[in-house]
């Protein structure tokens, strides 16, 4: 073949994924805008009477997806729902991947991103609500393993989730040793069969399947610089997010937790918390918004 | 552009491990289903109902559902028997294209006219022998370019193994858009990086493909030959 052709047809090859990509970008960006207020006029949502919500998975109580498609429950469902029955939305799920929440709502695809921590990164293009819980990040190792603290598990495996503001501190700590797992369940499903041998994530996952409180499941806690972590991300709030220019929906958000200050401990009882889960009553404060 | 040069090396470490897993996913089918395929033409009935359910079975199944099954399903057995997330991925993808490959080399080995066979039947030669002396090497260069094309539909099915924590360049790339919130650009470097790897490949293919027809005289060679073959399909469309 004749070399001309083929550096015409890589050419064209090129240009047609340029297309497709500027494509993908124009579509992203023709989502409406609305003006921060919280007001229920105030709420536009991308598909008119349907609040769509990018879920990654159940971890109850503090988020159960299903039974249903498009029902939420558990502590984070008790608030969407509250808001959603105020202003006569319907809830849609977008049931994906960690990391797939984050680019669902910057891309308009939801309303509204499942509790995610806060970051100065995330926060110039996330706008966030009130916290919805408090949880600490923690190392998880079978019983048998004899853990003195990061350094002990240097050159064993260890898993971690897409996504997760501390994935790449793990990443620079245990390099290849690390595998990276799509979701959460996923990880725990490897950590319970023995494919690895911890597996860090926040302490509210002991208490939800498949860990469920296993007597033969060692939780250690993490100290600020452990792993690289920075002692604000070892301990963090995680929050509902919407895209910068969905203020008004975030306030809505607020105004309808607001609401729930009584009955919020007790919303944590009926929605099923084991003995010992964390109080979960963050005090509602926003942090530091940059959008 | 400094930090486009930044993402690219880390995507770059993906790739490595793309081209790692595929490399090992060709051998291993290569030579599986190069047995299947023999197996499927064999006197012996059981040997072709063996390659047949084989085929059959990991051709219905789809590379995701396997990848997850077998590595979330059998995680126990997969961690006493020390397989990596790494290997469960050239197992899999192996159980799947090497399927797919066998009847492609089926195709390659029953393309051989009958009369050969009874013509080594006549010297004296068995069914081995006939296999190996008359029908392997009349079979393998057409086999060739097949199997460049299976490589990079496994390069392609290699990104779906990111689901089983195997760090390719799709799994790598979505860490990196969790991290720098840039999708659109990130995946169009990965898009750039498939293409640098299989664009050639794709050339390869089509020129090895093009030279074992000429060598078999399965397509006419010369233009004069094009232009000739392309006026006897006309006057046929025409008169059909």
């Amino acid at each position: 073949m004749p070399r001309s052709s083929v550096s015409m047809r890589a050419g064209i090859a090129l240009a047609l994924l340029s297309a497709f990509v500027a494509a993908c970008s124009s579509s992203s960006s023709t989502t409406s805008s609305i003006s921060p207020a919280s007001t229920a006029s105030s709420i536009k949502t991308i598909t008119p009477g349907v609040i769509t919500i990018a879920t990654y998975g159940s971890d109850p109580p503090l988020i159960t997806v299903g039974p249903g498609a498009n029902q939420l429950g558990g502590l984070s469902g008790d608030w969407i729902n509250a808001f959603a029955a105020e202003f006569g939305l319907k809830v849609k799920l977008f049931q994906t991947t960690f990391a797939s929440t984050l680019t669902a709502v910057q891309q308009g695809k939801a309303d509204i991103g499942a509790p995610v921590y806060y970051t100065s990164a995330r926060a110039q293009l996330y706008y966030y609500t009130y916290p919805v819980d408090v949880e600490s990040l923690v190392v998880f190792t079978k019983s048998s393993f004899h853990y003195t603290g990061p350094s002990s598990l240097l050159g064993h495996k260890v898993g971690s989730v897409t996504g997760y503001v501390w994935t790449p501190y793990f990443q620079k700590f245990f390099g290849s040793d690390l595998l990276v797992y799509p979701t959460a369940k996923d990880a725990q499903t490897a950590f319970v069969n023995g494919q690895i041998d911890a597996y860090l994530d926040a302490d509210l996952n002991y208490f939800s399947p498949p860990m469920s409180l296993s007597p033969t499941i060692s939780v250690h806690a993490v100290s600020g610089g452990d792993f690289g972590v920075p002692a604000d991300l070892v301990s963090s709030q995680s929050y509902w997010i919407v895209r910068c220019n969905e203020q008004g929906l975030a306030n809505a958000l607020d105004v309808a937790r607001q609401k729930l200050v009584a009955t919020w401990a007790n919303l944590l009882t009926s929605d099923g918390a084991p003995a010992g889960y964390p109080q979960q009553t963050p005090s509602l404060v926003k942090p530091a918004e940059a959008c | 552009m400094g930090q486009v040069g930044g993402w690219l090396a880390i995507l770059a470490g993906g790739l490595v491990v793309t081209i790692e897993l595929s490399a090992a996913t060709l051998v291993l089918s290569v030579v599986i289903s190069g047995c299947l395929a023999v197996m499927s033409i064999s006197p012996w009935r059981v040997l072709r109902a063996i390659a047949s359910a084989y085929v059959d079975v990991f051709r219905s199944i789809p590379i995701l559902a396997l990848a997850i099954s077998v590595y979330y399903g059998l995680g126990r057995v997969l961690h006493q028997l020390g397989l990596s997330p790494f290997d469960t991925g050239v197992l899999v993808l192996t159980a799947i294209e090497s399927a797919y490959l066998a009847e492609l080399y089926r195709g390659a080995l029953q393309a051989i006219r009958q009369q050969q066979w009874d013509a080594a039947s006549s010297v004296g030669l068995r069914w081995v022998g006939t296999l190996r002396s008359v029908i392997l090497p009349q079979a393998l260069p057409p086999a060739i370019p097949i199997t460049l094309n299976m490589t990079v539909a496994i390069i392609k099915d290699s990104s779906l193994l990111s689901i089983i924590a195997v760090s390719e360049v799709t799994l790598v790339a979505n860490q990196l858009i969790a991290e720098t919130f840039r999708p659109t650009e990130v995946y169009f470097l990965v898009a750039l990086l498939y293409l640098v790897l299989i664009l050639p490949l794709s050339q390869v293919s089509k020129y090895v493909e093009k030279v074992v027809e000429r060598r078999l005289g399965i397509r006419p060679g010369t233009e004069q030959d094009k232009a000739l073959r392309r006026l006897s399909i006309e006057a046929e469309a025409r008169a059909g």
